[in-house]
């Protein structure tokens, strides 16, 4: 009896310790990006058989529309608004302009487009952690089968795409179908921070076109 | 006479039950990438743990398990990455994720003799190391998960602190195989902890 109860002792200590060991481990499990502007990504690709140094040119319309469902026929798009758009544009042109290209109104070389999307992704989870695995287990017992403290988080993502697309003129006639040079996405979480989303809206274009040397014009 | 020598053999059978049965061992790891697997993250694992068994098949050998799980991880600054010759680049933060499980069956040979409070050894194991490799980037991960079979040479020392009780302290070389999912990814693991005769 004695030697048995020791072993319950020992088997105690035991298994003390490897919660210690597990919770340890657990505990510290790393957690990933702790700040907003650390899940901006910036992604681009272009045509490899295309030569930007013969392009000298480009155009760019005054508005981003929204990609924003469906649109009826004749329907008018939603616009990003225009101080947003503003920094957008500036930031396109100015980068363009530092790779040797003139902006014009007419007979572009290429023209870029710029359009929006905004995500919003709502997800919700159980709290009650200590039988949470039981939810969806035994649908035909709401006692056991809900979810007693339910929560939920909300965050919007934004994702602006910019293309390229040559527009020259071949003997007075426009390129048809229009030929896609540059593609590019920039893509994070929104704020509610206008002064930082533009921050981070300007760094990434920047990072776009760092990552674009080829789009070098002479 | 007879008291004193029952006594005797009761008292070295205390202390030679690691020749006789064995010892489980639970042990905390540090792991550090090597070759392939600092490539894809440099940075030491301080989040480890494992267990060991070992029965003793002689006063020197014991044949058992070893296992573990080790967490690699590492925040890979803004940078750029290309694929396709270049014409594809994504920029952003990387956070990389190595989950990292060795199995293996191991035999051990134990240095010393039956009651000798330090006992070195040496062993090798054979057997698999699943891995999860993530990486995460802006609001996407990529995860390849994978077999590969391994070894595991290691050397150690117990050292004897109570009638059952010792303390573990190792170096594994956990050397898996190339397959079709990854090159070899070698890591090295010191682990210290607890061990117990097995009762």
């Amino acid at each position: 009896m004695l030697i048995s109860h020791k072993n319950t002792i020992t088997m105690i200590k035991r298994f003390l310790f490897f919660g210690l060991l597990a919770a340890l481990v657990a505990g510290c499990y790393p957690g990933g990006a702790e700040y907003t502007d650390e899940l901006d990504l910036v992604a681009t690709t272009y045509n490899k058989d295309y030569a930007f140094t013969n392009s000298n040119t480009f155009a760019i319309p005054d508005k981003i529309p929204k990609i924003d469902g469906d649109l009826g026929q004749g329907e008018i798009p939603k616009f990003v608004d225009d101080a947003t758009a503003k920094v957008i544009l500036d930031g396109i042109k100015s980068n363009l302009t530092e790779l040797g290209y003139t902006e014009v109104t007419t007979d572009a070389d290429v023209v870029v487009t710029v359009a929006a999307l905004e995500v919003t992704t709502t997800t919700v989870y159980c709290n009650d952690w200590w039988y949470g695995g039981w939810w969806g287990y035994y649908p035909g017992y709401p006692g056991y089968g809900g979810c007693y403290y339910p929560s939920a988080y909300t965050y919007s993502t934004g994702t602006i795409f910019i293309s390229m697309v040559d527009d020259k003129l071949e003997d007075g006639i426009a390129e048809t179908p229009l030929l896609g040079v540059w593609g590019a996405a920039l893509n994070g979480l929104l704020q509610s921070s206008s002064s930082s989303t533009n921050i981070r809206i300007t760094n990434a274009l920047d990072h776009a076109f760092e990552q674009s040397p080829y789009l070098k014009t002479n | 006479m007879k008291n004193f020598l029952l006594i005797s053999i009761l008292a070295m059978s205390s202390i030679s039950a690691l020749a006789q049965d064995g010892y489980t061992s639970l042990h905390y790891d540090i792991s550090f990438a090597l070759g392939n697997t600092s490539d894809f993250i440099s940075q030491p694992s301080f989040r480890g743990v494992g267990f060991d068994y070992r029965k003793m098949v002689t006063g020197n050998v014991g044949v058992g398990i070893s296992m573990a799980y080790h967490t690699f991880y590492e925040r890979k600054d803004y940078d750029t990455y290309s694929f396709d010759d270049g014409v594809t680049s994504l920029s952003g933060v990387q956070f990389r994720y190595l989950n990292a499980l060795p199995l293996h069956i191991s035999s051990n040979y134990y240095f010393g003799e039956d009651g000798d409070q330090v006992r070195p050894y040496l062993g090798v194991g054979i057997g698999t190391l699943f891995s999860e490799r993530r990486t995460e980037m802006g609001q996407w991960s990529s995860t390849t998960n994978s077999w590969q079979f391994s070894l595991l040479p290691e050397v150690g020392l117990l050292y004897q602190i109570s009638s059952d009780a010792y303390l573990f302290t190792a170096a594994k070389f956990t050397t898996p195989f190339k397959n079709a999912d990854f090159d070899s990814q070698p890591f090295l693991s010191l682990n210290i902890g607890m061990a117990w005769m097995l009762q």
